[in-house]
């Protein structure tokens, strides 16, 4: 009988003495502490490593560029599940868009992990150099997403820190403004210009943020702030100064970047990391739907097994000189059916239900390389690793021409060398002399819609152009009326996606998209 | 009932003993006249009998299911059901015996008050139970399972129907509130069958099912498709394929190319036996399921062993071990544009299945993004293997008379190992994936119990010291572009390029609980009860207080009752009490760092850390839920009518809420202590015996719930979003939406109106202002029914039974997205498949057609998707099961007594519905969302599979 109690003492003993704050006191093995973060440079690479996945999460997909359907060279189906693109295009988003939302949402979030690193990077002990790299980094995301993000919605919340604030005030597009170039002036002044180990530097090409390619943002930034809403012209002089700065780098052949010859190779798979792009995000179909170019079939018609989210409007095409760059932008001629030997026919042919001119900058070939238009187009592989180039070098040259040309009122030898080196290349007959200011600026604007036509992942894309120029009335105007075009002789063909009846202009309004209604109901504030 | 075969008649503390015969018969020699002897017979009460004089005997028995001293099992306790002052369901195993469930989950569907049950379907897969309602909004709403007094986190899985003895399912504050943090979404306790003393038995059942799809979706035939395709795009289809078509020689049926026939095979032995002083039991399982859509299957294998022995006079040992090995091969039949049914509904009938080369052809007419549905079930099937192993040691003292400490031991180990394959034929680039999960839960159980009787007054009370810790270790590497297919998935250094993963958590809860249970005179019982909870899953607010209180008034023991006969054993109950739920992972609350990985175009990915998108939140604390309760039972008819009858009122406050943080903040979420859920409702079950005679007695229990869930407050949120589950072909805020005043799961969308004179769909305008956007958007319907029912007969004639079992469900809708996706035109389901379609498009039938023309420009088709035009009502009647048995005794089978069963399942539905089944659901990705959020949303749920199995059961 004794034995009992003995045992029962001893569990109870047993039990006393296990400690109950040691039991209940959470041990997140393998996890990181913001705490302790930035606590060497392997951390310090490790944030601006994070930073650069949310920067490849802005443009994964098409969602987060829907807001580039709005220019004149893009459209789409009107139909199938093409709605929001279609939205933007005619001026008439909800707030509900799933590209409103995303771009949005994707932009922010890569501020967000730039705001981290540049709060908290000073912490890591480290030489000045790798700090001024980090935080370079950093800073310049910052500004390109505010870039995009003022140019979308005008006044937005500014957010430079990591706090969580259900009552953020609206910034002016102003404020936003300069803090970009605060930022990327700061990175001007910090940075690099080459890099060497990856990566940073990949297949030849500097993948993190240079100098140069700062002062090619920044002039951009400028030529911006010059034009709607701001219209601040004394930046034109700034656009030209820095545009100016990276051209003579390179001229100096201190700076990597080139023109590629050919223009068939500007997009061309098997020329990715080409030193023609400025500023790019690298993209790997190892990963699929991860961290790959998800664009692969975007330009393909769904009629032909693609999916067909951005056609070519008529007017653009028909509009857009012929010559290599104009056959490298939309498929010359459209192999019927997508199908090996078949016949090459016109868009306007009555078996292509599109009835639009068909780009082919994203798509592939079958083999997963160039893409060429009388064989057919991959429709498997759906994603690749296709860099997308935000800033490419024949924008700088053509910038600087505009800039310079608005600035001084008439254009200078070097603005023609510039806009000509572009043509030239597009195999268009150079400008000749005796130009007005006015007029040689308005070329190479033009000039610019026509390089980056349909490229909807460019920093600066055709509707950026019109909107600083005040352009996208005109566009509105047009698609109400929704003219047919003769497209080939005695052709006559019009647009498909309509701007609805109730839909009218009404400025500010209809160029900004709404603000997202995830964020409008979390913040009375955020209302025009 | 006539003579019993097989009692065991033994002399009480020898080995002297025997069986009764064909007869009933039995003698013994050697019996001393102070001699007692022990009948027993499963199923009956044991007796006692004292020998004395007399040289014969004539024994009666008794059925166990005596309801006055029927013994309940409550947590940390038993407790006479008379007695009992709270809300507890009893299930025996009675209940279910001739439905052939291979799942233990399958048992509960229906048959208790109070309990909502919905299976997958699926071999093997997911089943959600809810115990009146779920309380929390993005958190599970699974009860907890606690089998033998051990927590089993491994739900029900692995488990062998026949181990069970009975399944008592907590309701109540006062009967949950003893699990206090985890009590919040009801308990299923689960008692299982241990060795007798002095009976032996030798069990041996075997079960063969052939299922079949009970109900198929009607799609267009390859002819169809392709003249309505002209239609759409002219001459893409020649007339020499047309007449191919026509006469059968090209195309392909895809529903006749997934669904089978199923078998599925179930053989259970038991072995149980014992003396006086040790008593064992034995048991084995084999299941074998393939499902009636190919390459879906699901294998477990049990083995079970119980010891129970009283050491010494004091000492008392259980000591039990469960093991089981489950392995599984299923399809995607989640919610989700690749839900293999709804791929197969969707492909074009005008494809072949595979090219020359042996890949398999994509649908390049309407399926558009999809893989072939036959390759990804013949050649991409993954497999998941899931190892359990539960084991405990009880040890009970009896200190002094009434007193007893008893420790009970667990341990709940899970090893699941999943594997994954993708190849070139199917897919556009080759894959693999192994992983890896091991969880090991421990628990410790130290219970002192006194139970004491004075006069009139009876006193239980119980002090209980429990400690659990639960550790997890995962580990994965999947990889891309395979070097040489060949090796499937078991060799990772084949991949070009790979992402490995790995992964730690480990959560403790300490606790304390008290409980007095007290009873004068047999008609007042009050009954309260007290846990506190540490739990490591909080930072500053570890502890929780869990109290309960109910009180019952056995009329029916009062005196002045027992002069009536209208109604027996009247008993009013009532009960409140507080009960929790920490259902958050661990570590939530500290704002731990975030990973990402990025590639930088390469093969191989740098490793990256940032703040991510939530924040530390050291303040959070228990979710509380307090329910009031009130019930009666009553007999009448001389009990021969029973009634059990509760009303509930079940309120979440404080509960755990994911607030969202703006986008432009980094967008995420974080928790919160915000929401107020109300659930109310009745569940009653009605239990009565209509015949009972000699030969032929007829028994029906029928059990409903009623049950109104409502959303009370958000704190200050308007609404909460539902996931995008099928993203770019619903709106990208869900089809599903929490709103103060509505219940959780339900439908937010457009009011469809019909077509307009163009053949557009239309909607009805809300804010009137011109355009259709999202705005225009209101509440259609809801996910979780108000009415559930079920229904079980059990007849008896001579040697025959019959058990007829219906289960009922009334008042849930379900947006039928399979519907759409085949009649509709969208970006990945770009053409039509389902007949229907054919005399009720515009092109056919004008405007007052259903659907517009294949040549429609600028449809709606996104709304139409989330609108009243595709939401149908999924209320339903059902006959689950009928099953006719034929007992053939030793006598005449000279080797055992037999029972033959024949029984089918799912013989008819009435129902409205036009899907495949209204109460089956493609449930959501738990990496998509809260599934009660986002329930109900068919896109191709696993097929109503009916089915007709032979069973026989042989008793040694």
């Amino acid at each position: 009988m004794k034995t009992k109690y003995i045992i029962c003492a001893l569990g109870l003993a047993m039990l006393s003495t296990s400690s109950c704050n040691d039991f209940l006191k959470e041990d997140p093995k393998g996890q990181l502490m913001t705490e302790n973060f930035f606590a060497s440079q392997d951390e310090l690479n490790m944030a601006t490593y994070a930073l650069y996945r949310k920067v490849c999460d802005i443009q994964v997909n098409t969602n987060p560029t829907i807001p580039s359907w709005q220019g004149d060279d893009l459209t789409t189906n009107s139909g199938s599940n093409k709605q929001a693109y279609a939205e933007v295009d005619a001026f008439h988003p909800t707030d509900a868009n799933k590209g409103v939302d995303a771009s949005w949402s994707t932009g922010y979030a890569a501020i967000k992990a730039a705001n981290y690193i540049i709060l908290n990077a000073e912490k890591t002990p480290t030489t000045e150099e790798e700090l001024n790299i980090a935080i370079g980094q950093a800073k310049y995301w910052r500004a390109a997403n505010y870039f995009w993000i003022v140019r979308r919605w005008g006044q937005v919340p500014l957010v430079l820190d990591n706090e969580i604030n259900y009552e953020r005030p609206l910034a002016s597009v102003e404020e936003v403004y300069n803090q970009i170039v605060k930022d990327l002036q700061d990175c001007v002044a910090t940075l690099p210009t080459s890099y060497s180990t990856a990566p940073r530097h990949i297949n030849g090409a500097n993948i993190y943020i240079t100098k140069q390619a700062a002062q090619a943002t920044l002039a951009a930034v400028y030529i911006a702030m010059a034009g709607w809403p701001l219209k601040q012209t004394q930046y034109y002089a700034s656009a030209a100064e820095q545009a100016k700065a990276v051209i003579d780098g390179v001229n100096k052949g201190d700076y990597e970047y080139i023109l590629e010859p050919d223009y068939k190779n500007v997009y061309a798979i098997s020329h990715n990391y080409t030193n023609e792009t400025v500023v790019g995000i690298n993209y790997s179909g190892s990963f699929q739907w991860d961290e790959d170019s998800q664009m692969t079939n975007s330009n393909l018609f769904e009629s032909l097994g693609g999916w067909g989210d951005g056609w070519g409007e008529i007017k653009f095409w028909k509009e857009f000189p012929a010559g290599p760059r104009k056959d490298a932008t939309y498929n010359p001629k459209i192999l019927k059916g997508n199908k090996a030997g078949a016949e090459l026919i016109d868009w306007w042919d009555e078996d292509i239900p599109e009835q639009h001119p068909m780009f082919s900058i994203f798509s592939i070939g079958e083999d997963g390389g160039d893409y060429d238009y009388t064989k057919p187009a991959n429709t498997s592989a759906m994603t690749n690793d296709h860099r997308h180039r935000l800033i490419r070098y024949s924008e700088v040259l053509l910038w600087y021409a505009e800039a310079q040309a608005r600035a001084d009122g008439s254009p200078n030898a070097m603005a023609y060398e510039c806009l000509n080196k572009v043509r030239e290349r597009a195999g268009l007959e150079p400008l000749q002399g005796g130009l007005s200011g006015e007029a040689f600026a308005n070329a190479a604007f033009q000039e610019h819609g026509w390089e980056v036509c349909g490229y909807w992942v460019g920093l600066v894309t055709r509707r950026d152009d019109q909107m600083r120029m005040e352009l996208l009335e005109k566009t509105f105007n047009e698609r109400k009326v929704n003219a047919e075009i003769e497209v080939a002789p005695g052709v006559m063909r019009k647009e498909g996606v309509t701007i609805p009846e109730s839909v009218t202009w009404q400025g500010e309004k209809s160029i900004y998209l709404p603000y997202p209604s995830a964020d409008t109901q979390l913040n009375p504030n955020l209302k025009r | 009932m006539g003579p019993v075969t097989g009692a065991n008649i033994i002399v009480k503390g020898t080995t002297n003993g025997t069986i009764s015969d064909i007869d009933g018969k039995f003698a013994l020699d050697n019996v001393s006249t102070d001699a007692v002897l022990q009948i027993s017979y499963i199923g009956y009460l044991p007796q006692e009998i004292e020998v004395s004089n007399q040289a014969s005997f004539n024994i009666v028995l008794k059925e166990d299911s005596q309801a006055i001293d029927e013994v309940v099992v409550v947590g940390y306790g038993t407790v006479r059901k008379a007695d009992l002052a709270g809300s507890v369901s009893v299930l025996d195993n009675k209940a279910f015996k001739d439905q052939p469930i291979t799942q233990v989950s399958d048992a509960l569907q229906g048959r208790v008050s109070g309990v909502q049950a919905q299976s997958s379907g699926v071999p093997g897969g997911t089943v959600k139970i809810r115990v009146r309602g779920s309380g929390s909004i993005n958190r599970s709403n699974d009860p907890l399972y606690v089998i033998d007094g051990i927590v089993r986190e491994s739900g029900l899985t692995g488990l062998n129907p026949e181990d069970i003895q009975s399944m008592q399912i907590l309701k109540d504050a006062s009967s949950t509130a003893i699990y206090g943090s985890r009590g919040a979404n009801g308990v299923v306790l689960i008692t299982t069958k241990t060795g007798k003393a002095n009976s032996r038995q030798i069990m041996f059942d075997a079960r063969l099912g052939v299922g079949t799809v009970a109900k198929r979706y009607d799609t267009l035939n390859p002819y169809e498709f392709a003249t309505l395709y002209n239609t759409y795009r002219a001459n893409t289809f020649s007339s020499d394929q047309l007449s191919a078509f026509q006469n059968g020689t090209a195309g392909t049926d895809w529903q006749d190319e997934i669904f089978q026939n199923g078998i599925t095979q179930d053989y259970r032995l038991t072995l149980s036996g014992g003396s006086d002083k040790i008593q064992y039991l034995v048991s084995g399982n084999f299941t074998g399921e393939d499902g009636v859509v190919i390459e879906n299957n699901n294998k477990r294998y049990q083995a079970r062993a119980n010891i129970t022995s009283q050491l010494t006079d004091w000492l008392h040992l259980t000591a039990d071990v469960n093991a089981s090995h489950n392995v599984r091969r299923s399809a995607n039949f989640n919610t989700g544009k690749d839900n293999i049914v709804n791929i197969a509904m969707n492909y074009a009938p005008v494809l072949g299945i595979k090219n020359d080369d042996g890949t398999y052809i994509r649908d390049n007419y309407s399926a558009l993004t999809q893989l072939n549905p036959i390759g990804l079930l013949k050649e991409q099937m993954g497999e998941s293997m899931t190892d359990i192993v539960n084991a405990r040691i009880d040890l009970k003292f009896d200190i002094l008379p009434g007193l007893t400490f008893t420790t009970s031991n667990g341990i709940d180990y899970n090893d699941l190992k999943g594997y994954s394959f993708g190849t070139k034929k199917v897919d556009s680039k080759s894959s693999m994936g192994n992983n890896d999960a091991y969880r090991m839960t421990l628990q410790t159980t130290n219970n002192f119990t006194y139970a004491g009787k004075w006069g009139d007054h009876a006193l239980t009370a119980a002090a209980v010291y429990e400690a659990t810790q639960s550790e997890y270790r995962y580990l994965s590497v999947s990889g891309q572009n395979l070097l040489t297919e060949s090796v499937g998935w078991w060799n990772a250094n084949m991949a070009s390029s790979r992402n490995v993963d790995n992964k730690y958590t480990k959560w403790g809860l300490v606790s304390g609980i008290a409980r007095v249970m007290y009873n004068f005179k047999d008609r007042y019982m009050v009954t309260g009860t007290l846990r506190a909870d540490g739990s490591s899953k909080f930072t500053e607010d570890k502890w929780g207080w869990f109290p309960s209180i109910a009180a019952a008034w056995s009329m029916g023991n009062e005196p002045f009752m027992q002069q009536q006969n209208v109604v027996q054993d009247l008993k009013v109950r009532a009960s409140y009490g507080v009960i929790g739920s920490q259902a958050i992972d661990p570590y939530e609350t500290m704002g731990l760092m975030k990973q990402e990985l990025y590639a930088f175009g390469g093969t191989s990915k740098y490793t990256g850390y940032w703040v991510g998108q939530t924040k530390s939140t050291s303040e959070l604390s228990w979710e509380t839920t307090h329910q009031f309760d009130i019930g009666i039972d009553f007999g009448v008819l001389n009990h021969r009518l029973n009634v059990s009858l509760d009303y509930f009122d079940k309120r979440t406050k404080d509960g755990l809420l994911k607030r969202t943080i703006p986008n432009y903040d980094g967008g995420g979420s974080y928790w919160v202590n915000a929401a107020e859920i109300s659930n109310r409702g009745i569940d009653f079950s009605v239990n009565a015996t209509i015949f009972d005679s000699q030969d032929f007695g007829w028994n029906t229990t029928i059990n409903g719930t009623y049950l109104k869930n409502e959303v009370k407050d958000l704190a200050g949120l308007d609404f909460i979003s539902g996931a995008d589950v099928v993203s770019g072909m619903i709106p990208t805020d869900g089809v599903a939406r929490i709103e103060v005043g509505q219940p959780i799961g339900s439908f937010y969308g457009y009011e469809w109106k019909g077509l307009d004179e163009t053949g557009h769909d239309t909607f009805v305008d809300r804010n009137e202002d011109g355009i259709i956007d999202s705005e225009d958007r209101t509440f259609i319907g809801k996910a979780n029914p108000d009415f559930t029912l079920g229904w079980n007969n059990s007849l008896r004639w001579k040697n025959w039974d019959l058990n007829m079992f219906f289960t009922g469900s009334f008042g849930a809708d379900r947006p039928n997205l399979v519907r759409f996706t085949g009649t509709a035109m969208t970006g990945d389901f770009a053409f039509v498949t389902l007949r229907e379609y054919i005399n009720d498009n515009f092109a056919t039938k004008g405007q007052s057609a259903r659907y517009p023309a294949v040549t429609v420009a600028g449809n709606d088709y996104q709304s139409a998707s989330t609108s009243t035009k595709f939401l149908e009502s999924a209320s339903y009647f059902r006959l689950d099961n009928i099953s006719l048995s034929y007992n053939l005794p030793k006598t005449v089978a000279k080797f055992a007594d037999l029972r033959f069963t024949f029984s089918c399942q799912n013989v008819f539905t009435i129902t409205g519905y036009k899907g495949m089944d209204p109460a089956g659901i493609s449930f959501v990705d738990p990496g998509t969302g809260s599934i009660d959020i986002n329930d109900g949303i068919d896109l191709g749920a696993y097929p109503l599979t009916r089915s007709y199995t032979f069973g026989i059961r042989m008793n040694f």
